[in-house]
Formats: C-alpha cells, structure tokens, sequence
C-alpha cells in the first residue's frame, strides 16, 4: 500500500503547524494530502480537548507516590512467598510431564505386546490385522506402534507443556 | 526493556514526570479505552506499575514511551476481562456533552465545530482498538514509528503502513458522515 510521495512532508508540516507554500500549493492538488492534514488536525484538537479533560480528573502525584511507597514497605516479606509458591508450582509441572510422558510410552508399549501375545495365545493372526508398514510383517507393525507411542508422547508432552505455560503466565502481562 | 537503568525515582522527580505525562497519557486511555473513568483506573495502576519496574531508562523519551506500553498492556487486559462492559461504556462515551464544556470551547477557537468534533470522535470509536493507538500516539502524543511499535506491539517497519491504513480508514469513515478536509481545516 502505497501514498501521496508528499504524505511525510504534509505530515510533517501538519505536525509542526508550519505549511510552506510547496506544500500548500500541493495541498490544493492533492485530495488524499488534503484528508491526511484534515484528519491529523481533527486528531489534535480532539486531543488537546480530551487533554484538558483529563485536568481536572488526575489524582494527585502525591498520592500515587504515597500508594508506591505503602506496597514497596509491605512487599518483601509477601514477595518471597510468592516466589516460593511459584517454584514449587513449576517443579510440580516439570514431575508431572516427565512421569506423563513415561507413562503414555509404558502403557502403549504394554498394550501393543499384549495385543500380539494374545494373538499367539489364540491364534488370531493380530500382526497381520494391525500391521501399518510395509505390508510383509515383521518390523513394519513395530515401526508403526513405535511412531504412534512417540507422537502420543509428543502431544501429551506438548499439552504439558501449555499447561505449563499457563500456569507461567496466571499473572497479567501488563509489567512487562 | 530498556538499556539503562537508574536509580528510584525520588517523589521531586516522579512529581516532574507526572506533570509532563498525565494529562496526554490519561487522554489517550480515554480515547483508546473509549470510557474516561476506565482511564481514571488504569491511569494510576500504570504509574504504580512504571515506579516499581526495576529497569526504567533515564532517557525522558524512553520513559515516556515505557509508561505508555505499560497503560496500553493494562488497557487490554482490563478489555480483555471486561469485555461486555467495555463496550457499553464505549458507546455511552461518544454521547455529547460527556466531555464537559471547555473541550468544545476549544474546538471552537480552533474554527471546528463542535458537530464536526464530535463526529471525529464518533469515528473514532468506530475504528479498531489498534488503529486508535497508532493514529493517538503518533499524531496526538508525537511519538515516533519506533516508538509505537514498542508500545502496540508491532515491528517498527510496519507501523507506517498500518498508519496509512489507519488514516485512510478514518478519512473514508468521516467523509461518509458527511465531513470532509473544509469542515476541519
């Protein structure tokens, strides 16, 4: 998107309420200049209304300061504990995605071994029902129960992880 | 972050600031937030907030523009719980008469009527909560695109393109009210 080559030197001279005459003379040429400085003048001079506004709603300066120097005295002691609150909370959430992930690689290990034992046991031919490779058996249904356990292991790690992220961010992000 | 860091502000110089910042960042909340009493609010978390992070700029300009990022983060997340009634409040701000008598006073003086401001301000409420920052900052409180960007949360190469748009927007949108660049020049 582009505009008018003469938009910043308009904006410019609009902003420092100092119009020469190359910019006037274009001003009358140009409708889009002509909007830009309109709309740039409407926008301070509602600016410097609500500026005045505002005059008579500020609190004094005083009492902002005062308010910063009653959290600054009170806050030591109940910073610490928040901190304290905070790093057991992670630690809580690093266990918990470690034995998550251990646990989905477990348990989908287990079934896939007892699905093929109990097709020995009844000789129900599971390798051949469930197979995902190539089609001949053998490392083909591994490698495909294999790659379902990691991805699951991935997602539910991942999930973790927001959660994480979440409990990371539980504070507004306004202190930047 | 900014680079510099300095010591605690003393209450002589946080007294200096604020005299220098209040009025234009309050005006701006209003603007942007769309509602006065919501910037009564968050005009005075703002400054709590600046005076207690650790890392402020000596430079006046930076510091400025930190406390605007500040005012603007709290903002969206005051939006962002309050949604429903944010709006509600918008719409009761552009109701006329709402600013008191010396703004208009002023649009007076300054050749405009006072229906052409207060359809200026129609408008802008009508516009995007990003596009009112942008056309503010940059054209109220003079800040530069670098310093925009850090405030809206953009990167700094597309602020003049999101400025063009912004204008263009608001142009479009007065010229349907039916005012155009003679009723405001």
């Amino acid at each position: 998107m582009k505009g008018c080559p003469w938009e910043d030197r308009v904006e410019a001279a609009v902003n420092d309420a100092r119009l020469d005459a190359d910019v006037g003379t274009h001003l009358e040429d140009c409708a889009d200049c002509r909007a830009l400085a309109a709309t740039i003048r409407a926008l301070r001079i509602d600016g410097e209304a609500a500026e005045r506004g505002a005059a008579a709603r500020l609190p004094d300066a005083g009492v902002i300061f005062a308010e910063f120097g009653t959290r600054t005295e009170s806050r030591p002691a109940g910073d610490r504990a928040a901190a304290a609150v905070h790093d057991a909370l992670r630690a809580v959430v690093m266990v918990e995605v470690i034995a998550a992930a251990v646990a989905a690689f477990v348990t989908l290990g287990a079934a896939a071994w007892g699905i093929r034992r109990l097709g020995s046991v009844a000789g129900l031919d599971f390798e051949r029902l469930f197979q995902f490779g190539n089609g001949g058996g053998g490392n083909g249904e591994f490698g495909g129960t294999a790659l379902v356990a990691a991805a699951a292991v991935i997602l539910i790690a991942a999930l973790q992880g927001v959660l994480g992220l979440r409990l990371d961010s539980g504070s507004d992000s306004a202190g930047l | 972050m900014p680079a510099s860091t300095v010591a605690p502000m003393t209450e002589q110089e946080f007294r200096r600031f604020y005299d220098e910042t209040a009025a234009p960042l309050h005006a701006y909340l209003a603007r942007a937030g769309g509602d006065a009493s919501v910037a009564d609010d968050v005009l005075q978390s703002a400054y709590l907030r600046f005076l207690e992070a650790p890392g402020r700029s000596a430079d006046v300009r930076a510091r400025r523009a930190y406390l605007f990022r500040i005012a603007t983060n709290l903002l969206r997340d005051r939006h962002r719980r309050e949604a429903g009634l944010a709006r509600r409040a918008r719409q009761a701000a552009v109701e006329p008469g709402r600013a008191g008598p010396g703004p208009d006073r002023v649009a007076e003086r300054e050749g405009v009527s006072i229906e052409a401001r207060l359809e200026v301000r129609n408008v802008l409420d009508e516009l995007g909560a990003r596009e009112r920052e942008l056309l503010w900052l940059a054209y109220v409180v003079g800040m530069d695109h670098r310093e925009i960007a850090a405030i809206v949360g953009v990167a700094s190469g597309s602020v003049k393109v999101l400025l063009l748009r912004a204008r263009r927007r608001m142009a479009a949108k007065l010229e349907a009210r039916g005012v155009g660049p003679e009723d405001l020049a």
